[in-house]
């Protein structure tokens, strides 16, 4: 799949393409079409790959970045690395 | 209308049951359940008193929702002041129990005094009586549900019940309801014991009225198409509340092996995600979901245990489906006491239901208990034999046993974690606020939770604010203060209406109920301010009580001891940073106490 991605960013125009390692906890395995690594144009942020996932922006709690959280006022801007983690988790309570 | 009008006062002591009006002046200042319990509990005894004596008031109170056609309307809440903290103790359940009170035409029922002799009340409508109890003492809340059913020969009879722990006063002994539900915290079932009261059945015919239906049936609909279009409300209903497990683990907030540390190897093997594994023999932990009364959440899990696994394997009476994981309890009897064998988690959840145990307080109590062995504290000797390691699934399911039957070294487990850390010597060692045990989150990774843990009026306690969002976006001290005190006044609000907490409405959508349903006009800001004389109320009960604002914090290794990994890795928790700012915001003075102006702006004075 990552492969093929990287092949259509490219047929796109795109060539600094950066891959990214997503992990996604509980309900958020049940959107869009998974984790793992994927493969995105550089210049990417965290809104951008919500977006490639199909995962609105409600639907997600606390996300982290490399083992650091992120603040959701800095989703649309933070631009991610070569091998950057990504792990975005649901917008749980407790109970 | 929505209120029944009525409160049934019963006098152990006296042997009498009285029904008298509901204060309706109170009723319009604290609303019901949590608030108006407060309220009458503020009225009928001494803070001061022993909350194990005959003047300890035990109040159970449903809300002017309970019993509607609101959905997860089943909510009722047992108020008193708690063994465990010696603080005001509020604990909320569902089941069908709450409602059936409140068809049976009672607002509140508020127990006074002490039986000489074991006695169960029973309730249907206006036939009230105390029966005698001794063919019950001494026996489990699941014998006990099914002998009054059977004695009665009524099926529709609803209990509320202790077991042998409350009877023996174990100091986090539960009240639990419909077998799987639970006024679980801070000891109340313990106080139902010392008023040598096992059990209150009910059965009502009365129903419940409101006050405009056309437009209260408008506000629940428009509710309960909330629920029906939330994902939130989808996900409850299929992975239950244990999806939390999960998520901690990734965060790096679920407290491991007494808190010593917040991510925990074994997850994968006690979460949601396991509960619905199904195996290569085709068995899987969970059967079903369950819903309360109303209920069109579901999140209640039943499940299974596998019929080999040595926690049953020789007991056939644990082969059926009964409750399963929630979070609270994988948590308490999983990662904080290091052990991931789902089918012993949930054999260890079973039997604190069954004896009627809160589980937070067990495990982590245990979590304690496992620490100090570890130490070289206790030894063999101390623990009746048992290696008592952190990660030994056998112990567990030994030692909430023992707690549950009051046996051996569960009479030491069953002082809380407190009690037993002081008894050795290391009270460091108890993560407790107040003397109630922390729930599964670790305040070093979220930091809102730790204010909210060290300012609660039961102690230390998840349920009575809200500060996740916060929390998940910063993880510093700071900005946590306000959202923690504005979520504490409308949980007080939400706890005292009847509905459940999962229900996510806005505040607004609770007020278009309440309005439709109550006499006098209720919204949004209203609500909020009853929230606020609720939780200044219980405040003035603690202080009365002896607590200061001393009392006010959290144990050193959340406040010293850096966070050993996760997202917060290296941090500590600032509640030295949130704790004044906090008190400002409540209009309290550094001291924590209520100022007069505070006091009169919510007539309090």
């Amino acid at each position: 799949m990552a492969d093929r991605r990287q092949r259509l960013w490219r047929d796109w125009g795109w060539t600094d393409l950066v891959q990214l390692n997503v992990k996604l906890i509980g309900r958020l395995t049940d959107f869009g079409r998974g984790d793992g690594a994927i493969t995105l144009p550089d210049e990417v942020t965290i809104n951008d790959v919500l977006s490639e996932l199909g995962i609105v922006q409600e639907e997600v709690g606390p996300v982290s970045l490399n083992n650091s959280v992120v603040s959701r006022a800095c989703w649309g801007d933070r631009t991610l690395q070569e091998g950057d983690h990504l792990t975005l988790m649901p917008p749980l309570k407790g109970g | 209308m929505s209120w029944q009008g009525q409160v049934l006062r019963v006098n152990l002591t006296a042997g009498t049951c009285e029904a008298e009006p509901l204060n309706t002046k109170w009723a319009q200042e604290y609303l019901g359940e949590r608030g108006l319990a407060t309220k009458y509990l503020w009225e009928n005894m001494d803070p001061k008193a022993d909350s194990m004596s005959p003047e300890n008031v035990l109040i159970f109170a449903t809300g002017p929702l309970t019993g509607t056609m609101a959905s997860t309307s089943g909510r009722y809440v047992v108020v008193t002041k708690g063994p465990l903290t010696g603080a005001i103790a509020c604990s909320n359940s569902g089941g069908k129990f709450g409602a059936e009170l409140k068809y049976a035409g009672y607002d509140l029922l508020l127990i006074e005094g002490r039986s000489e002799e074991p006695v169960y009340l029973l309730i249907q409508d206006e036939r009230v009586t105390l029966e005698p109890a001794d063919e019950i003492w001494g026996t489990t809340v699941w014998n006990t549900e099914e002998w009054i059913r059977s004695k009665h020969s009524n099926p529709q009879l609803k209990v509320a019940t202790i077991g042998v722990a409350g009877e023996q006063g174990v100091r986090y002994a539960a009240v639990i309801n419909d077998l799987h539900r639970a006024a679980g915290r801070s000891g109340v079932g313990a106080v139902m014991g010392s008023k040598n009261l096992k059990a209150v059945a009910t059965r009502g015919t009365r129903g419940v009225a409101v006050k405009d239906p056309v437009r209260f049936m408008e506000a629940v609909n428009h509710a309960k198409k909330i629920l029906v279009d939330s994902s939130g409300r989808a996900a409850l209903t299929k992975y239950g509340t244990n999806e939390m497990l999960t998520t901690q683990q990734a965060f790096g907030g679920l407290p491991t092996r007494n808190f010593q540390e917040v991510q925990f190897e074994g997850a994968d093997n006690i979460d949601a995600a396991a509960m619905l594994k199904i195996a290569e023999d085709g068995h899987r932990n969970l059967v079903t979901n369950r819903a309360c009364f109303g209920c069109t959440i579901a999140c209640g899990r039943i499940a299974h245990i596998r019929e080999d696994h040595f926690t049953i394997v020789n007991r056939k009476e644990y082969w059926h489906a009964s409750g399963g994981l929630e979070y609270e309890t994988a948590f308490a009897v999983g990662s904080a006491v290091g052990v991931d064998d789902i089918d012993a988690c949930t054999f260890a959840g079973y039997l604190t239901n069954e004896h009627g145990l809160d589980p937070i307080s067990f495990g982590v109590t245990l979590a304690a208990a496992m620490e100090l062995y570890e130490m070289g504290v206790i030894t063999k000797e101390d623990t009746d034999g048992v290696e008592l390691t952190f990660g030994n699934a056998e112990a567990l399911t030994i030692m909430v046993e023992k707690t549950g039957k009051h046996e051996g070294f569960g009479q030491v487990l069953g002082m809380g974690s407190k009690r037993m850390c002081e008894k050795y010597g290391h009270p460091e060692l108890s993560m407790s606020v107040k003397g109630q045990e922390f729930a599964g989150y670790d305040s070093r990774a979220l930091q809102g939770m730790g204010l909210g843990y060290a300012t609660g009026n039961r102690g230390a306690c998840h349920l009575k604010h809200d500060t996740f969002a916060e929390d998940y976006d910063d993880q510093t001290g700071t900005g946590k203060a306000e959202p923690c005190k504005k979520s504490q006044d409308r949980q007080a609000a939400v706890d005292s209406t009847g509905v459940c907490m999962f229900v996510d409405w806005e505040t607004k959508d609770f007020a278009a109920q309440i309005d439709a349903a109550c006499e006098g006009n209720w919204d949004a800001g209203r609500l909020i301010q009853t929230g606020e004389r609720i939780w200044n109320l219980e405040r003035m009960f603690n202080l009365a009580a002896g607590f200061t604002a001393a009392d006010d914090t959290l144990p050193d290794r959340l406040l010293k001891d850096p966070c050993p990994s996760g997202t917060a890795k290296g941090r500590v928790n600032e509640l030295d940073k949130m704790l004044p700012e906090y008190y400002s915001l409540r209009g309290w003075t550094n001291d924590g106490r209520p100022t007069s102006e505070t006091l009169e702006r919510l007539g309090l004075d």
